[in-house]
């Protein structure tokens, strides 16, 4: 008769470090990207403000409306 | 977008008329506001919309608006220009009694489910107040009075709160007279559903067998006989006639005595 084995603390440690590892580089990609986006010319055309805070400030002190664009860098 | 409109000289002069927001979802919680389209409920990308100071949804939701033209930016900034005039003008006058109302009413329409009915309806008489706003309410109000009772119910219940329970029977009470008075919902509103339930279970606990029915009926026109909920509906209603008649044949039986 067949007997399973259960599995190696080594074989549990590894799936563990595995899928850490792909995690991390899966948050530097995501970091990249962002990066990336703000990087983009129209980010540097004109001044945007990225707080909400910040910006609702502004607009009380200059009595303006605030236009926000929303958009992702995590896919194009 | 960002390879066009955004790199235009027309939207680097116009953009001085407003703050400019910028929100990259990026999937990383460290990054500033990643919420923030979630609170606007926005769904897709890009979104442009217009606030205030206080984070009112001023303009542009639905529907999906882009400024990708002088023409489309200038649309959006002549209606949320007229609100910032107004707000001065009432700030500097708070005599003005014409533009206190066209604020109360342009305000009001932004956000229906946080008017008050009553501060509306005054405001939509006063003389001088332009007619497009005062039809506006007009076809805004009934959901506006429902969204008064609905919402309260509907976020006591998504919090688990407390006091859910009496949030409903405020809310079957509320639309159940809101039937009764001939304010109905139309039949295409998003949230006509939910008023039609709540009115079907307001005549039920007021022992109203006709608007029941007539709520069912309806009901069964427009969700269909095989509803999973119809079911159910028709065997509360038909308990409720049913005790009904026992009451009658009681009190029938009573007087003879």
């Amino acid at each position: 008769m067949l007997k399973s084995s259960p599995p190696s603390v080594l074989a549990i440690l590894c799936m563990l470090l595995v899928s850490s590892v792909s995690v991390a580089q899966g948050t530097e990609e995501l970091e990249k990207k962002y990066q990336e986006k703000r990087a983009k010319k129209f980010v540097q055309k004109i001044e945007w403000i990225t707080s909400l805070d910040q910006a609702k400030a502004i607009s009380k002190q200059k009595n303006l409306p605030i236009l926000a664009y929303f958009t992702r860098s995590y896919a194009p | 977008m960002e390879g066009g409109p955004l790199l235009s000289d027309w939207w680097v002069e116009e953009s001085k008329k407003f703050v400019p927001y910028l929100n990259i979802s990026a999937q990383l919680e460290d990054k500033p506001d990643q919420k923030l389209m979630r609170e606007y409920d926005l769904r897709g990308f890009p979104s442009f919309i217009f606030l205030d100071d206080s984070g009112l949804l001023l303009f542009g939701r639905e529907p999906y608006w882009r400024p990708d033209s002088l023409l489309s930016l200038g649309q959006g900034l002549n209606q949320v220009e007229v609100l910032f005039q107004l707000r001065k003008q009432v700030q500097e006058n708070p005599q003005d009694s014409i533009a206190r109302a066209r604020l109360t009413l342009i305000e009001g329409l932004l956000d229906p489910s946080r008017v008050d009915v009553a501060r509306m309806d005054a405001a939509a008489k006063v003389e001088g107040v332009p007619e497009e706003l005062v039809e506006e309410w007009a076809m805004t109000r009934i959901e506006a009075k429902f969204l008064g009772f609905f919402e309260p119910y509907r976020s006591a219940y998504q919090n688990k709160s407390a006091d859910r329970d009496e949030k409903k029977s405020a809310a079957i009470e509320g639309c159940y007279r809101m039937w009764v008075a001939g304010e109905k919902l139309d039949s295409t509103s998003g949230t006509f559903r939910p008023f039609l339930v709540l009115s079907f279970d307001g005549a039920l606990a007021a022992r109203d067998a006709f608007i029941a029915e007539d709520c069912l009926a309806l009901y069964e026109e427009l969700f269909g006989a095989h509803d999973r909920f119809l079911k159910g509906m028709k065997v509360r209603l038909a308990k409720m006639v049913a005790s009904a008649k026992k009451v009658e044949v009681g009190s029938i039986g009573g007087s003879g005595e």
